[in-house]
This record gives C-alpha cells, structure tokens and sequence, in this order.
C-alpha cells in the first residue's frame, strides 16, 4: 500500500492517523509480510468483527472517525487511487467538511442481522478455529456452508479461495481465475439455492432450514 | 452504525500480538482502511 503510506506521512502531524485493519481468517503470519514496511499500525481481523458490523460484502473499505470516534465517512470500496476518496479524506482531515456520504454502489447502509447472516458468521468463526488446529478441510467445509448462508459475501467465498487455491493468489493475483470461478460457483448455487432459500449439501435440511 | 454516531470500541491484535483498541486512537482523525491481501 505504498499509497496510503504517503498519506499518513503528508498528514500525521496533523493530528491524523491510519489504522489498517487486514482481514484474513488466517491470522497474523499471513498478513505480517504485507504490514513490515509501513510506518502506521497493521491490525488483523481474522473474525469479521468489523465486516460484520458495518454489513461490509467486500473489501477495501473506508471508515473515517473523528477525534471523538463520531463516525463521518463508511465507504465500502474505497480505494486511495479513486480521486474523491482520496479528497473525502483530505477534505476531512483539513476539517473543510464535517462528514462525506459517497454513494455506495454495493447499497449496504443498514445492516440486516438475520438468521442466515448470524448462522454464517459463527460458522466462519469455527471455521478459524478448526484452521487454528490444522484442520483444513474441516474449515472449509465450514466456510462452503457459510457461503450458502451469505452468498453476497465475497468476505467468506473469496478467503475460501485463498485457502482452497492459494496458487491463484501468489505471485500475483489471478483476476480472470476468480471471474471464472465466480461464475461457476453461482451456476452450483442456483442449483442448490432455489427460489426459497438454500439446502446445505449432505444434511437433510430443505430450503430454510427446516427438516 | 451510521454517520453521526460514536463507533463502537473494538480491539484487535496487530501483526505481533499486541491489543489495539479503538478507543486509544481518541483525539486524533482517523482512517480505518479495511484490506486483504487476497
């Protein structure tokens, strides 16, 4: 993130500091290479505690506080190349503007706690828990049933990916690999997931849940 | 949580094991960036 860093140092006189929060289920020692060479704190977030609390889908995102953690700007995609983010930003810590709405193409403002959301959520957290202890296909059995869950989320299918094909991700990563995978996974869940809901394979759940 | 609103405290190790909490960061302007490396 070489740009974001050249932020932090053009401003953090001013009162001004940067938080980069790396989401990844797999904990520090995947994250710790990408955090050495900035000068501003790298924090892991390997449960979607902040996804989950702002109903983030994807990421980059953006959350601008003020000195009193008043909330002034939640931009989900949100990029230090994008020209008006990057101005969202200086025009907030120039104190030119109180607060900055940037349209959000995602459309996610309230989030909607349901069953299903909660459901994968703890599923995701077992899901560390069983990579914790070297049981990879156990997570990921977790993560795919998860998925099912929230299907919107490119949190869980795409962390998935990266523990099911990490050769996709590494030296760079591989773009139209995931358009293709993408495609193909939602052709499998429509199959499973009709129009009332999803029946999680091997179980003898039908849609919604009930048995 | 909606602009306007305080955010809620959370606390998060970073990438050598030490607690962050929000909170701390009071008093100062700050860009949460929420990343990954995949």
């Amino acid at each position: 993130m070489p740009g974001w860093q050249k932020v932090y140092d053009q401003y953090k006189d001013q009162g001004f500091e940067l938080l980069s929060v790396a989401v990844d289920v797999q904990g520090e020692d995947v994250v710790r290479p990408y955090a050495k060479n900035h000068t501003f704190t790298t924090v892991v977030d390997s449960d979607n505690l902040l996804a989950d609390a702002f109903g983030f889908k994807i990421v980059p995102n953006g959350i601008f506080i003020d000195e009193n953690g008043i909330l002034r700007l939640v931009k989900q995609g949100f990029r230090v190349g994008e020209p008006k983010h990057l101005e969202a930003v200086e025009q907030l810590i120039k104190g030119d503007v109180q607060e900055v709405t940037l349209e959000d193409e995602y459309h996610v403002t309230e989030i909607e706690s349901t069953v299903e959301t909660q459901l994968a959520e703890t599923k995701f957290k077992l899901a560390k828990e069983y990579l914790k202890q070297q049981k990879k296909e156990q997570a990921l059995k977790e993560l795919d049933e998860a998925l099912l869950l929230d299907p919107e989320s490119f949190l869980i299918r795409k962390q998935r990916w990266y523990i099911r094909y990490p050769e996709k991700f590494s030296p760079t990563i591989d773009i139209d690999w995931q358009q293709e995978q993408l495609k193909k996974e939602k052709e499998q869940e429509q199959a499973i997931c009709g129009p009332e809901g999803c029946v999680i394979p091997g179980t003898n759940t039908k849609p919604n849940g009930t048995k | 949580m909606k602009l306007g609103e305080k955010i809620r405290d959370f606390t998060l190790s970073d990438v050598n094991g030490n607690s962050i909490s929000i909170e701390s960061y009071k008093g100062k302007k700050v860009l949460i960036y929420m990343w990954a490396t995949w």
